[in-house]
């Protein structure tokens, strides 16, 4: 079984919503052979089955918390405190906190698991991130990258 | 201590949780009576008719699925059956039921997780699923389990959970291989199961007293509950075929919504769609095994409570396991996985059942298959009224209770139509204030 899981959260239908995928389908062709991705729409049951399944997992999502758009957040689960009522975005009723929780509630949370959330600013439909939220995802690129590193490094 | 409730107030509710997208109820009472419903849409408009205009007419099925993660499957069908109808093509046999096969995993999913996720908290006095999780583990996990299963059904069928991919006007692009549908069966058996128990489960949570007796409209067919064409009917017998649903419904804008709100021409005015409508219209041709289930606990096709919509919602998802399960053991391979679909100058509908209720489509295409025109109505946009409705009496009915436990039951109401605000464009939420005689807040 692969050992880390680089999931993208979003619909790319949704303006900055899409940053998730997106980061995801430009850091794929730079993972390593040990690494897989998955691009999931939010719902939380179905975020909580896919990163039970593998020790590792790093998660992008949108976010909404007012910040300047194109702010990057990192969320290291069971490390740093989880935010209040900091909303990672979601079309549906539970968004990736509520999963975080729910995960944990089943027991259900990857030994390690990191959140990265891009503050978005236009969430309005159609495909399209707004220029902000463009430019930030190469950096988001290198933090998954260099996460994915670190988390290598640790394992062995 | 007995609870005096001042002369008139406001229930507000600035942001629903648990529901599919983001809303806002306002309830405004005067001197014991309510005076005032409004479920507020507030996300901007969706433009995805607008998107649709001058795409191929291959396009909606994959456009369309983007509306709503939950249910995808709904939007992909009836985009596939209006296009089909304006392209004068029929797909019937072994690839239409391959469909149902497919819209059976979807419901599956989309109804466990509501029945688990984001209603099961509020009959076992729960804040939110996390909080039940943590208390009762074993619920959730069967929750969780059971509506994988139906996951799992969809990404055969459709190649993929979220967004199936493997849908296309005509049919499909690949067909499921026996190994798949031999996985898928056992599979099915073991959800059956988790669905019977699912409905003793549910059936056993107390609702609270509510009756309504709005229009119920659902789609209708002789040989199936039906989930994609047939007929439209309503409760009182009337019936008309799907092509007429512009002629029979009346969509207009309201000023607290984004959402347009859907009534029936005449002058029985709101109506509703989804589970309970299905149940009452379809009840005799609900497979055997969910009619006994239904038996079993006390409820049949007169229920006209909507807080028993969880138990309604439990009975279908036992019959979809049922249903996937002979689909699987009738499935005959199709000569090819999609029939061919050339393009013509016309005007189609389509109306499938998607798991809140009815979802209409339209398009007119050009002769070479460019879209010139779209028309999706969906189900939350038609039930908006009847909700409303909902919370009405039941406010006039409890206006004696404190302000938190209204909002609650409330709360609870609107989700008993599981409404997917996303889909009718778009977030809830709900502000309860209390307002004085001279209309001053003094809650």
């Amino acid at each position: 079984m692969r050992s880390i899981r680089v999931i993208g959260v979003g619909n790319r239908w949704r303006g900055d919503d899409g940053v998730g995928p997106e980061v995801v389908e430009r850091v794929t062709p730079f993972l390593p052979e040990a690494v897989d991705v998955a691009v999931l729409d939010g719902e939380a049951t179905r975020l909580v089955e896919a990163w039970a399944e593998v020790p590792v997992a790093v998660v992008v999502d949108a976010m909404r918390t007012g910040d300047e758009p194109g702010t990057v957040r990192r969320l290291h689960v069971g490390v740093d405190p989880l935010p209040a009522g900091t909303a990672t975005t979601s079309s549906h009723g539970l968004g990736v906190l509520d999963a975080v929780e729910l995960g944990e509630a089943l027991g259900r949370l990857p030994p390690t698991l990191v959140v990265f959330g891009v503050e978005g600013r236009d969430f309005g439909d159609g495909p399209g991130l707004s220029p902000a939220v463009a430019d930030a995802v190469e950096r988001v690129v290198d933090e998954v990258l260099t996460e994915v590193a670190l988390q290598r490094a640790a394992e062995r | 201590m007995t609870h005096r409730p001042p002369a008139g107030r406001t229930l507000k509710v600035d942001a629903l949780a648990r529901v599919e997208g983001e809303g806002a109820l306002y309830v405004e009472t005067r001197d014991g009576a309510v005076v005032d419903v409004q479920l507020k849409i507030y996300e901007p408009p969706r433009f995805f008719e607008a998107f649709l205009r001058g795409r191929s007419y291959t396009e909606p099925p994959d456009i369309t699925a983007r509306v709503c993660g939950i249910c995808p499957v709904a939007y992909q069908m009836s985009a596939c059956l209006a296009i089909e109808d304006a392209c004068g093509v029929t797909v019937g046999g072994p690839l239409r039921d391959l469909r149902r096969l497919l819209y059976c995993g979807e419901w599956i999913e989309s109804h466990t997780l509501h029945i688990y996720l984001l209603h099961a908290p509020d009959f076992l006095g729960y804040e939110s699923a996390v909080d039940l999780a943590r208390d009762r583990r074993d619920l959730v996990e069967t929750g969780l389990e059971l509506k994988k299963l139906g996951n799992h059904l969809v990404e055969v069928i459709g190649g993929r959970a979220v967004h199936p991919v493997n849908v296309r006007v005509g049919g499909f692009y690949r067909l499921p291989t026996l190994r798949e549908r031999r996985s898928l069966r056992g599979e099915l058996e073991r959800a059956r199961d988790l669905a019977v128990a699912t409905v003793r489960v549910v059936a056993g949570f107390d609702a609270p007293d509510l009756t309504h007796h709005h229009a119920y409209l659902a789609l209708s067919r002789p040989d199936e509950y039906a989930v994609m064409g047939g007929d439209v009917l309503l409760d009182d017998g009337t019936t008309f075929p799907v092509a007429d649903v512009p002629r029979h419904v009346v969509e207009e804008h309201v000023a607290h919504s984004t959402a347009l709100h859907a009534h029936l021409a005449d002058e029985r005015g709101e109506y509703l769609v989804g589970p309970m409508a299905r149940f009452a219209l379809g009840f005799d041709r609900l497979r055997p095994v969910a009619r006994e289930i239904a038996a079993e606990v006390g409820i049949g096709p007169d229920e006209r409570n909507p807080f028993r919509s969880i138990v309604v919602r439990a009975v279908e998802v036992v019959h979809a396991c049922d249903e996937a399960l002979a689909l699987l053991d009738a499935y005959a391979e199709p000569d090819a996985p999609a029939v061919e679909v050339p393009p013509r100058a016309g005007v189609g509908h389509g109306a499938t059942e998607a798991p809140r209720g009815l979802l209409y489509h339209r398009y007119e295409l050009a002769d070479d298959g460019t879209v010139l025109d779209a028309v999706m109505m969906p189900p939350t946009a038609q039930n908006q009224p009847g909700i409303e409705h909902d919370l009405f009496h039941l406010v006039e009915a409890n206006i004696d209770r404190p302000t938190a436990e209204l909002t609650a039951l409330c709360e609870q109401a609107i989700r008993n139509h599981d409404p997917c605000i996303s889909c009718a464009t778009h977030f809830l939420d709900l502000v309860i204030e209390e307002v004085g005689d001279d209309g001053g807040v003094v809650g």
